[in-house]
């Protein structure tokens, strides 16, 4: 399935930003959020911001504990549970994400639980990637 | 890219331009913020059930991106 790279054009540095975000739902035991998610390539696993855990029913002691080290070196602490999410067009899938309580973190599909059940060819050039499940 | 695409891009920068840090609910399209907060939970008090929004954390223009060692 092919998909369209979102723009988005910061009007005081003149600068923009390109990038592979698609709209993705998430479920858990007590609901479920339509939201959106970078295809991140260079994140190791599949990371949401730690409200939707809260909001899905996700019980936070109940999953691994871990932490992460991102570009800046803090560390900060990653709950990692399996969860069922839907990306627009694709099927759903059960695949284990870690929830994070970070600033900078929406939603990130990384290489453990979506790389390597897709196979992802990006197309920046033509402003398009596609993502096909691997069968 | 067609012009829904550049649509749909001018819709997004403006809600990153305005909403950084905030947690919005949004259509498909971008096309207005239906709801916006400081927390998630915010936003969802905000709004009606099965609305048929998308809602997400607005992450500023100037954040890299990077991987993750777990």
């Amino acid at each position: 399935m092919k998909y369209s790279y979102l723009t988005s054009f910061n009007p005081r540095t003149g600068q923009h930003f390109r990038r592979p975000i698609v709209d993705v739902e998430i479920f858990g035991p007590t609901g479920n959020f339509s939201t959106i998610a970078l295809l991140d390539s260079g994140a190791d696993n599949c990371l949401f911001n730690i409200e939707y855990a809260k909001e899905i029913g996700i019980d936070l002691n109940k999953c691994t504990k871990t932490s992460t080290t991102g570009v800046e070196g803090d560390r900060t602490d990653v709950y990692l549970t399996e969860i069922y999410i839907q990306v627009k067009f694709l099927d759903k899938i059960k695949i284990e994400v870690g929830f994070i309580d970070s600033r900078s973190v929406n939603g990130l599909l990384g290489q453990i639980g979506f790389f390597d059940l897709n196979r992802i060819k990006f197309e920046r050039d033509h402003g398009t990637f596609e993502i096909n499940p691997v069968k | 890219m067609n012009k829904k695409v550049d649509t749909i891009s001018n819709n997004f920068s403006k809600i990153v331009d305005s909403f950084k840090d905030k947690w919005v609910a949004v259509p498909l399209d971008y096309s207005e913020v239906v709801a916006s907060a400081d927390t998630l939970n915010g936003v969802t008090s905000k709004i009606k059930k099965n609305s048929n929004l998308k809602i997400f954390k607005v992450i500023p223009f100037d954040m890299i991106y990077s991987p993750f060692n777990l």
